[in-house]
């Protein structure tokens, strides 16, 4: 066994402020001192797959790769995901019960109304697609209403997983049985216990790589809501701040920004008003 | 009472259980004081005796976790974590004067405990049908 493959390869001060401050500068992903270990642990799998023996190495093969290739994978070893289909239920009973028949009430005189929704930490794909299929079982919102739905992040891995909408039968326990029935197909064949998101619907999705820290946001029209959730637990305060902003900016007058339950916004300067823990709203 | 012990808090733990009452009597407790004289000493010690109750019952729980080789046992260790550092942020932010120990900030202590004890902690309670 190669000798690199059972050893630990070991983290220092200086190596991991190094990262750090690579990390931050990328992707505004804060890496506290505290996640020290939790980094050289994570990352020493990409080092052994790569057969490189040292951090600073590493540092030097991410620091050189134009094309961010390794650095997402990074960031996707560092920032385990807890994801999962309709994860904090209560957001999409939200979705269903208050924003949606909101937008109904304002808008419904307008039948050919664009509904815009960003997902802006798409990670896998369980969270838009649970987003999409709480629009689609609606009952207020016109059916006339064109979808419009973006789905970020910043790991093409990930999107590429999210893209592909296919899951393991243990992903969708949170699943509702009526939404399987409607939005899902077994995969079959060689993939026993596995569904893929109907194509149709897939389709109704637009997957997009896109870094929260960019300065400015590119987009043409505002949209109704936004869901940005259990990623701001990684940047600072300063960073928070200005993406709030940016969010704020980014959205319809009576939008909603949703965000995870992770990450608090207290102390953040922002012109919305906090509905309830982690609802936002544009006034 | 700001929030109220609901069975669904519980994991079929009879240990986990009490250390999650005694997380929630702290915020509850977080919550009378904002009500009442919202004393600067008397909040910052209820922030740190948050942070040595959850870091001990997390302990315990990341410990019995690993003995039963729980799946998810790292993204899990990776939300108490991140709690610990959003807390210590927050306690600096308050230190400063930038933050209230007001509603938002029991609301976000609250929420992460509602959502953590319902949808996270119960992923793990098969481990420990006996």
């Amino acid at each position: 066994m190669d000798k690199i493959q059972s050893l630990e390869i070991k983290l220092g001060d200086a190596e991991f402020e190094r990262l750090r401050k690579l990390i931050y500068n990328e992707s505004g992903i804060k890496l506290d001192y505290q996640k020290k270990d939790l980094v050289k642990n994570r990352l020493n799998r990409r080092l052994r797959i790569l057969s490189i023996p040292s951090f600073r190495e590493y540092f030097d093969f991410v620091n050189k790769d134009k094309s961010k290739k390794e650095l997402t994978l990074l960031l996707d070893a560092i920032s385990t995901n807890f994801t999962s289909f309709f994860r904090e239920q209560v957001h999409f009973e939200f979705l269903d019960k208050r924003i949606l028949p909101e937008l109904a009430h304002n808008y419904g005189g307008d039948s050919n109304r664009q509904l815009r929704a960003w997902c802006a930490a798409s990670s896998s794909g369980e969270e838009p697609y649970s987003i999409l299929f709480t629009l689609l079982e609606n009952k207020n919102i016109p059916s006339t209403w064109p979808i419009k739905f973006l789905a970020t992040d910043i790991s093409v891995q990930m999107l590429e997983t999210a893209t592909k909408g296919l899951y393991e039968s243990k992903k969708l326990s949170t699943v509702p049985k009526t939404v399987l029935e409607k939005y899902f197909l077994e995969a079959g064949g060689e993939l026993p216990d596995t569904y893929f998101v109907k194509d149709e619907i897939r389709k109704k999705i637009t997957f997009r790589r896109f870094n929260l820290i960019t300065p400015s946001f590119p987009f043409k029209h505002k949209f109704d809501f936004i869901f940005c959730r259990n990623v701001m637990i990684y940047f600072d305060n300063p960073t928070r701040e200005k993406l709030v902003n940016k969010f704020y900016d980014s959205l319809q007058v009576g939008g909603y920004l949703i965000v995870g339950h992770s990450e608090s916004l207290a102390g953040i300067r922002h012109p919305f008003k906090n509905i309830k823990p982690t609802v936002y709203y544009k006034i | 009472m700001y929030m109220e012990w609901r069975n669904e808090f519980g994991v079929g733990v009879e240990s986990f259980n009490s250390e999650h009452k005694m997380i929630l009597d702290k915020i509850n407790e977080m919550h009378e004081e904002f009500l009442g004289k919202n004393r600067k000493d008397k909040q910052t010690a209820l922030i740190d005796s948050l942070v040595k109750v959850s870091v001990a019952h997390f302990k315990h729980e990341e410990e019995e976790l690993e003995k039963r080789g729980y799946e998810s046992l790292l993204a899990h260790q990776d939300e108490h974590s991140n709690l610990l550092i959003e807390i210590e942020n927050l306690k600096e932010e308050y230190r400063l004067g930038k933050v209230e120990m007001d509603l938002e900030f029991i609301g976000f202590l609250s929420n992460w405990f509602l959502i953590h004890t319902t949808e996270v902690d119960s992923d793990y309670k098969p481990l420990f049908k006996n």
